[in-house]
């Protein structure tokens, strides 16, 4: 296991709702776990638990099997990249700097660029099929582009494990299917991956386990298939769903208009 | 490096006794020269400091501005210089401190400034708002002068005179003794400040972020909040309230050299020292033999070019 949450409670203010009511999530390597959930069912307070940012009021964070408080901020983030769900750039960059933001995490204040840095940088520049945009500025970027230098950055961090924050919001089918497809590739090599996601049925096609959660808290985990089950799904999103299997043998959602019906 | 050079030539020979170059030279070399009181005691204390509290200012600006992520930002703006100016009146006023250690009673006002502004502009539930923050920048600054008023008038009447020029900005008190006070501040504050460059870096991309790419945010708000209040502190204890320099000179680097603080602060800094030298060598010939306080001349070219960055960012 890579990073392990255990039963993390959350609670933004004092006397309000738990924002994550127990909810554990472990992500190992060569794994994706898909998080899935109606808005405002826990998924980025869930993630923002796992990297120390939202405020715990019980359960635990390990990475590595040691506890979130006993690790630096730049040796986790050698260790966990993050593209959370929005950014903007105030100054742009070009994209071979933006890039290379990923690697501030091993450089100490005083130390230049070295040429394993590069290395790094323009490799996760060609995975990410920027290395041509390379002395463009992020602000001349598209939607896309603009989310494949953010997934570039966490590359260059060299992580063991990458948290993925609704990546493919915004995205268009073709810009969705390649970031789907990067992470699946990098899963394949050993990565661990955990992708926050509205779209559930690409989730089933490419997740080896998924996480369902409904106000806060887990309602089902296991594999697509064992988690895409009509009598889980239905209360959580409040509307009369289908499941049927693709080509893959994956399950698929398919939401139902009034009356319809979904055969065998 | 050269460009530096050539100002701070031209901050020598300007002033209200014009000198030529060959006096110049005569007065470094010859202590006995004409020329050579007026140089060795007056220009090079004076257009060194300029130099130095100009470079600070301007780097103070792009930390700032990196801190609350906000092109706007600025020890004046952000009412650090009100309160650091507030510090020293109080100070002065009560005569409790010696010249070398007003700034830090500078310092101690421009950090309760500081954490008055953040306060003030922390709406309830809400993040920061960039223009919430620079108007209670602004009120907290104007605050701060109209307290710094009072205890000037209700003091004794024969600093009176004295201490209102400080306050807008004056390089004419500059002494080696006064230049010495600054470095004393200043040097581990603008250390601070250039060894952050890269976390600058990374919190312009905003808290949450710099904190997934490695950065100990909490760390490096504090630093920069201490190291550009000690700053100010300084630059306002040994001439006064300046303002501006640290919003026109940064817009500019970033401009021509890109925005990445490893490049951008080292050139925001001779730049803004130039900037300085140039607009008190301004300040001293425009209105001959009288001076005007660079303040002035700072705030002239300033506000114009706050008017053109505000209706940018609002647009």
């Amino acid at each position: 296991m890579i990073l392990q949450a255990i039963d993390l409670r959350v609670r933004y203010a004092a006397q309000g709702p738990l924002a994550l009511d127990g909810v554990s999530c472990g992500i190992a390597p060569g794994e994706l776990v898909a998080v899935v959930g109606p808005n405002g069912s826990g998924k980025t307070t869930l993630l923002r638990g796992m990297v120390g940012l939202a405020p715990l009021e019980s359960g635990e964070v390990r990475l590595e099997d040691r506890p979130l408080a006993a690790w630096h901020r730049g040796d986790f983030a050698r260790r966990i990249g993050v593209v959370s769900q929005r950014e903007e750039m105030l100054y742009p960059l070009r994209v071979s700097e933006a890039v290379m933001l990923g690697r501030y995490a091993s450089l100490g204040p005083l130390a230049s660029i070295g040429e394993a840095d590069r290395r790094q940088v323009e490799s996760a520049l060609r995975r990410c099929d920027l290395w041509d945009f390379r002395f463009r500025r992020v602000s001349e970027l598209s939607g896309g582009e603009w989310q494949r230098v953010r997934v570039a950055r966490a590359l260059a961090q060299a992580p063991a494990a990458l948290l993925l924050d609704e990546p493919t919001t915004a995205l268009d089918i073709r810009h969705e299917m390649e970031v789907f497809e990067l992470i699946h590739q990098l899963v394949g090599e050993g990565l661990g991956a955990m992708v926050i996601t509205h779209h559930m049925n690409l989730a089933a096609r490419y997740a080896t386990r998924m996480l369902v959660l409904s106000a806060g808290k887990t309602v089902a985990e296991g594999t697509p298939r064992e988690v895409f089950q009509r009598e889980v799904m239905e209360p959580v999103f409040q509307w009369p769903l289908g499941v049927v299997r693709w080509l893959d043998a994956a399950p698929q959602l398919i939401p139902l208009r009034p009356g319809e019906e979904v055969r065998g | 490096m050269l460009l530096a050079a050539a100002c701070l030539l031209a901050g020598m020979l300007a002033g209200a006794v014009p000198l030529t170059p060959a006096a110049l030279w005569r007065g470094v070399v010859d202590p006995s020269a004409p020329s050579a009181e007026i140089i060795r005691n007056l220009r090079l204390p004076r257009v060194f400091l300029a130099f130095l509290v100009g470079g600070s200012l301007g780097v103070c600006g792009a930390a700032l501005q990196a801190l609350v992520r906000n092109p706007l930002a600025e020890p004046y703006l952000l009412g650090l210089s009100g309160g650091a100016g507030l510090g020293a009146v109080v100070a002065i006023g009560l005569k409790m401190a010696s010249s070398w250690a007003v700034p830090i009673a500078a310092f101690g006002g421009a950090l309760a400034a500081v954490a008055l502004v953040y306060r003030l502009s922390q709406v309830e539930g809400r993040r920061l708002d960039p223009r919430v923050l620079l108007l209670a920048g602004v009120v907290v600054g104007a605050f701060a002068t109209a307290l710094m008023s009072a205890i000037i008038v209700l003091s004794d009447a024969v600093q009176l005179r004295n201490v209102f020029l400080w306050l807008l900005g004056g390089l004419s008190r500059s002494s080696w003794e006064s230049l010495g006070i600054f470095l004393l501040y200043s040097i581990i504050p603008l250390g601070l400040l250039f060894l952050s460059a890269r976390s600058l870096d990374l919190l312009v991309l905003g808290e949450e972020t710099a904190h997934h790419l490695g950065s100990n945010v909490e760390r490096t708000r504090v630093i920069i909040y201490l190291a550009t209040a000690l700053l100010t502190a300084a630059g306002v204890a040994t001439c006064g309230i300046i303002g501006f320099v640290g919003l026109v000179v940064p817009h500019a680097v970033r401009r021509v050299w890109g925005p990445l603080h490893r490049t951008m602060l080292p050139f925001t800094f001779l730049v803004s020292g130039c900037f300085l030298v140039l607009a008190d060598a301004v300040a001293r010939t425009v209105v001959r033999p009288a001076e005007l306080p660079v303040g002035v001349v700072t705030a002239l070219i300033g506000v114009p070019v706050f008017a053109l960055l505000l209706r940018r960012t609002l647009a």
